[in-house]
């Protein structure tokens, strides 16, 4: 009889009264053993259940930039709160690429080869390396991208992603968007930079900022950056020739680099808007873009879900549901700019 | 004697039924009325939780819907709407409500005339630019009918569930505002009611299709509840009125209760496993079940300590009835229970007190008897000693009577081979003396020389009848007479007593009538014969005129055979005498010298050992009838009476072959002579072989064949028959004369075959040989079929 067999509170009494019944005296001279029956009795009352302790389940986690138990914690706090006696069962594992490709790929190799219970991978090219590197999709696999994981090639849909992975995207395409605020706060610039790297595909978001603009009247310049060289290039020739006013797309070079991008573009009193979060907390004036807040919650649903029933690429992908739109009052040359109200009225969140 | 079951068992047995019975139906009630409240408290829990997500979802839309309604502030009746303070109050509507996606409003002219999204751009225009869905026309008229009106569920990019509701502003010619609602944020909001611990809440729209569920999977399979027994069961019955027991989409058993959510026409369903709901009423099942557990093992040993109390003193009277039972009397039993089973020990005891002081006394008597009976014992060995001298001399005394009783057996066997030997080595010569005396009378011319042959052969054939009378008594005093008992046509009997005797009452100058009797008795025919044949005989004895008549007369299941004659009669005071042997009553008026007296004493004698009673009816001068009670065993057909023979018959045998065997030779030249007398031609021999060799110098066959039966040692005339038809190839008539007792019966004959016993005169020999050879017959007197009275 199992541990968790539920028929053992029905045996175990049976069993007893069994051994009752056999030892019924047939001479009343023959003592009751009434020793038996309290023991009987404790044994009914002592039978507590087992607790189905299985092995722990391994999650191996793979970041391609360097360590950042922030977004550990915060994952494994969301994690606990949906499926909290899920999330005891797990052990997690950490690799980091240190934005080394090379590194990456063999981190990624190395995890598919663990055969881990999943692999849970906190950007989108992590979970790029992994899924090349896989041998089959014996391993399911759980991403958090901040792309575009369709136009990507990564999944075959967000409804069924298949391939046995699935994930969260934080990506939306708000270049359009971007646009429309950036030319609400500066209704008098005609030109406004969009620094992105056009080598990703966006399905064509950024055309579609374009035509946005150009039916607003305004040229969206075309700064697309797709190395650190490019980004200090570029920097260097805004500060000859700068622009009315900025969209940065959150990429991996102006993500990385945020803190000196967002101080030359500062310094060159330039009115820029962001797509992250990071970017106004490092001194940002604006920023619109997905909450980063329930990405965790989600990644840690679409982890739950998938360590309780498996078939990771029948999860739809989640994409984000909640937007901000922040403006830092605190920003460098914030008091420079004169938001209207109306702008200001449309901000989600004012730092100030 | 051991009892089937023990009384404490018994005791236990009933106790224990008792208590744990009645514990058991007691809990058992308890426990359903329990179970109910239970299960009824759990159906309200769940409509409880499943009104609160009803509320929380109907919150959620109300909330929405109060915001559109500060937007639609700025399109009075009778005012221009504010477009920019729409396009304003849409922004921060949007801020406000997460759920929000985008906002359009249209004006009363059903333009488009502002678009704001959360995340895509801002749209303005005219009113081809900004064209609205089919779905969203049918919800601007449905709205300006309602105010507010609540679109379908849509899924954007298959996977964003999202919802537009529409809200008239007020005025008939007001716009309408139609807003998008992401219907994820409703997903975190069920997601987020908690049913127990494990029971979760889904939403199905008014189509019946899911659109929101704690796993999104199922929601993206957009799967139609409309089949669902819980739906099914919550879209029959009034909602959040009860709640069913089915299976979820995994399968599993869940309680469900539904409401509905207003407006959108939603049903709001919460869940919860089966398990989980009814784990209070699992847990108070098994604390019950522990409870009864625990409560039955003290009844049990409530019971055993009742059981034991109860029986202790019973047992006590039976362990002491028991001890006194097998003698120890000065047992007693103490109880001291207070009631009936302390009088019971009591009486036991006191009843063993009387049987110890009854046994003393018992004891004593035994003791005195114990002595009397060794003094008798002393006399009986005594007496025995004396008994065993007796039989010593009793064994003496038997061994000599045994001897005797050999001599005995030795002189009765002796006296038997005598008989046989005298029944044959007696009348053989006998016969002999008389055939020749015969022959000599049939020769002799002269008159008084033939008087004289008269004579002797009278005096021969009494002799004859001397002797095989005697040889008669003998054989029945010796018991050599062996009873065979045979079916015996007694009309064959009377026949061939006629034909025996009727010569013999002619000449007497009688008339013997022989009555007709046609019935079948058991009997030994040889011996009933003898008896018919002496009663037959003396009654032609000692009748001078008149008629001998044998009949027999039906009594019952019997017939009496009677032999009435119309002689002398026999005076009263001598019939208990007559049977006697060789007694005759001596009157003058009765012929002497005829017999010995020993015809009625052989009658007796036989009817003796047959078992048959006797008869007589006599008077003086009237005359005499005999009867014999046989006990008959059927009636049969009547037969013709054989005929009698014309005269003596000897003319018939003119000419006439015949074959003679005797082992005597004196007979064989007696009959030969008297044969030849009669014109026949006799061939005799003493055997058959010497008959054989006879035969071999004539070509003729034998007419008849007249033979004795005993022809030797190891021969008999029965073989001679045989063996004379064999040589022949015919069936040649024979006539067997025999004087052996213990001659072969009527049915072991062969066929054409008769039997006579010696001795047979020459004239008797005349006819027998007469109707063998088939003389012609005078048809026999009429004779009454009864006798009479």
């Amino acid at each position: 009889m199992e541990e968790n067999d539920p028929n053992r509170w029905a045996i175990r009494p049976i069993a007893l009264w069994n051994s009752f019944m056999l030892d019924l005296p047939g001479n009343p001279g023959v003592p009751w053993p009434m020793r038996r029956a309290f023991l009987a009795v404790g044994a009914l009352c002592l039978g507590a259940p087992a607790v189905a302790a299985g092995p722990l389940r391994h999650v191996a986690c793979l970041s391609s930039p360097a360590s950042n138990p922030e977004a550990m914690a915060a994952f494994r706090v969301e994690f606990e709160k949906i499926d909290p006696q899920l999330a005891a069962g797990v052990r997690f594992s950490e690799a980091f690429a240190g934005f080394d490709a090379e590194r990456l790929t063999q981190l990624a190799s190395k995890l598919n080869d663990q055969q881990p219970d999943l692999i849970l991978c906190f950007d989108f090219d992590a979970a790029q390396a992994v899924a090349a590197t896989r041998r089959a999709h014996a391993v399911p696999l759980v991403f958090r991208a901040h792309d575009d994981p369709l136009a990507r090639g990564l999944i075959d849909s967000y409804a069924r992603p298949g391939r046995n992975l699935t994930g969260i995207t934080t990506y939306r395409c708000l270049d359009d968007k971007l646009v429309e605020l950036m030319h609400a706060t500066v209704p008098s610039a005609r030109q406004i930079g969009f620094i992105h790297d056009a080598a990703m595909p966006d399905s064509g978001c950024s055309a579609r900022a374009r035509d946005y603009a150009r039916h607003q009247g305004i040229a969206l310049r075309d700064l697309s950056v797709s190395t650190p060289a490019d980004l200090a290039a570029l920097l260097d020739q805004l500060a000859n020739k700068p622009a009315q006013a900025l969209i940065i797309a959150a990429t991996a070079v102006t993500w990385s680099l945020r803190k000196s991008l967002i101080a030359r573009i500062n310094a060159l009193a330039i009115p820029a808007i962001y797509e992250g979060q990071v970017f106004v907390e490092d001194g940002g004036l604006m920023q619109f873009s997905a909450l980063r807040e329930d990405a965790f919650g989600r990644l840690a649903n679409a982890v739950a879900q998938v360590l309780r029933r498996g078939g990771a690429g029948d999860f739809p992908v989640s994409q984000p549901m909640n937007f901000e739109f922040v403006i830092n009052m605190r920003a460098a040359l914030a008091g420079n700019y004169r938001l209207s109200p109306q702008l200001l009225r449309r901000a989600d969140r004012i730092i100030e | 004697m051991t009892p089937r079951r023990s009384l404490f068992q018994k005791y236990l047995s009933v106790l224990t039924a008792m208590i744990c019975g009645t514990l058991l139906l007691a809990t058992i009630a308890q426990t359903v009325l329990s179970l109910r409240e239970q299960r009824e408290r759990a159906d309200a829990l769940l409509i409880t939780e499943a009104r609160l997500a009803s509320v929380q979802i109907q919150s959620f839309l109300s909330a929405i819907a109060g915001s559109m309604a500060w937007v639609l502030d700025y399109d009075q009746p009778g005012m221009q709407p504010s477009l920019a303070e729409i396009h304003d109050d849409s922004h921060r509507l949007l801020r406000k409500v997460a759920a929000l996606s985008q906002l359009r409003y249209v004006g009363a002219d059903g333009c488009v005339r502002m678009d704001v999204s959360r995340v895509a751009t801002d749209r303005a225009g005219k009113c081809a630019e900004l064209p609205l869905a089919p779905t969203e026309q049918a919800l601007l008229a449905e709205a300006r009918q309602q105010q507010v009106a609540y679109g379908p569920v849509q899924f954007r990019d298959g996977t964003e569930p999202t919802m537009t509701i529409a809200m008239a502003a007020r005025g008939a010619r007001g716009g309408v505002l139609l807003a998008q609602i992401d219907l994820r944020q409703i997903h975190a909001t069920v997601t987020g009611i908690e049913v127990g611990r494990t029971g979760y809440a889904y939403i199905v729209d008014r189509d019946g299709e899911l659109i929101a569920h704690p796993d999104p999977i199922q929601v993206l399979r957009r799967l139609d509840l409309r089949g669902s027994p819980a739906f099914s069961a919550a879209r029959r019955a009034a909602p959040t009125q009860a709640t069913t027991l089915t299976r979820d989409l995994g399968g599993h058993y869940v309680l469900s209760a539904f409401t509905t959510v207003t407006g959108p026409g939603w049903w709001v369903c919460a869940q919860q496993p089966a398990r989980e709901a009814f784990s209070p009423i699992f847990a108070s099942l098994w604390l019950t079940l522990l409870v009864i557990v625990v409560a039955m093992l003290g009844a049990i040993g409530a019971s055993y300590f009742l059981a034991q109390r109860m029986a202790r003193p019973i047992l006590a009277v039976r362990d002491g009835a028991e001890k006194m039972g097998a003698g120890a009397l000065d047992t007693r039993i103490v109880v001291t229970t207070g009631d009936e089973v302390e009088l019971l020990a009591h009486e036991f005891n006191r009843m063993a007190g009387a049987l110890g002081a009854s046994y003393a006394e018992l004891e004593e008597k035994v003791r005195q008897r114990t002595h009397a009976l060794e003094l008798v014992s002393t006399q009986l060995r005594e007496q025995a000693g004396q008994l065993a001298q007796l039989n010593a001399e009793l064994s003496v005394r038997l061994d000599e009577l045994a001897l005797r009783r050999d001599e005995a057996e030795r002189a009765s066997a002796a006296k038997t081979r005598f008989l046989a030997a005298a029944s044959h080595d007696l009348l053989q010569p006998m016969h002999a003396v008389g055939l020749l005396v015969g022959v000599l009378r049939l020769r002799i011319r002269y008159p008084e020389v033939s008087a004289l042959v008269m004579k002797v052969q009278t005096a021969v054939e009494g002799m004859e009848t001397l002797f095989s009378s005697l040889l008669d008594i003998s054989k029945l005093d010796s018991k050599a007479v062996q009873v065979d008992l045979q079916m015996v046509d007694i009309q064959k009997l009377f026949d061939f007593i006629e034909l025996n005797y009727q010569p013999i009452a002619m000449e007497k100058g009688l008339t013997l009538r022989v009555a007709r009797c046609r019935y079948v008795v058991r009997t030994d025919p040889v011996l009933l014969e003898s008896i018919l044949r002496n009663l037959v005989s003396n009654a032609i004895r000692y009748t001078e005129r008149g008629t001998v008549l044998l009949g027999c007369r039906r009594e019952g299941d019997a017939i009496r055979l009677l032999v009435h004659d119309t002689g002398v009669g026999i005076p009263v005071q001598f019939q208990p005498y007559i049977f006697d042997e060789f007694y005759q009553i001596e009157d003058s008026g009765r012929a002497h010298g005829n017999g010995l007296g020993l015809g009625l004493s052989i009658v007796r004698r036989s009817a003796a050992l047959l078992g048959l009673p006797l008869t007589l009816a006599s008077r003086v001068g009237a005359g005499s009838a005999f009867g014999v009670t046989v006990p008959v065993v059927r009636h049969v057909a009547p037969h013709a009476s054989p005929a009698s023979i014309a005269g003596d018959g000897r003319d018939y045998l003119r000419g006439a072959f015949i074959v003679f065997i005797d082992d005597d030779e004196d007979a064989c030249g007696a009959i030969e002579e008297l044969l030849h007398t009669a014109g026949c031609h006799v061939v005799a021999g003493t055997s058959l072989g010497a008959v054989r060799r006879a035969l071999e110098r004539h070509l003729r066959t034998p007419d008849l064949i007249i033979t004795d039966l005993r022809l030797g040692p190891g021969t008999s005339g029965l073989h001679a028959i045989a063996g004379l038809r064999a040589d022949s190839g015919q069936a040649i008539p024979a006539l067997i004369v025999t004087g052996e007792s213990h001659a072969p019966t009527v049915q072991d004959l062969p066929g054409n075959c008769m039997l006579v016993r010696k001795p047979v005169g020459p004239s008797r020999l005349f006819l027998l040989c007469s109707e063998m050879l088939g003389a012609p017959v005078k048809a026999p007197a009429a004779v009454p079929t009864l006798l009479p009275q």
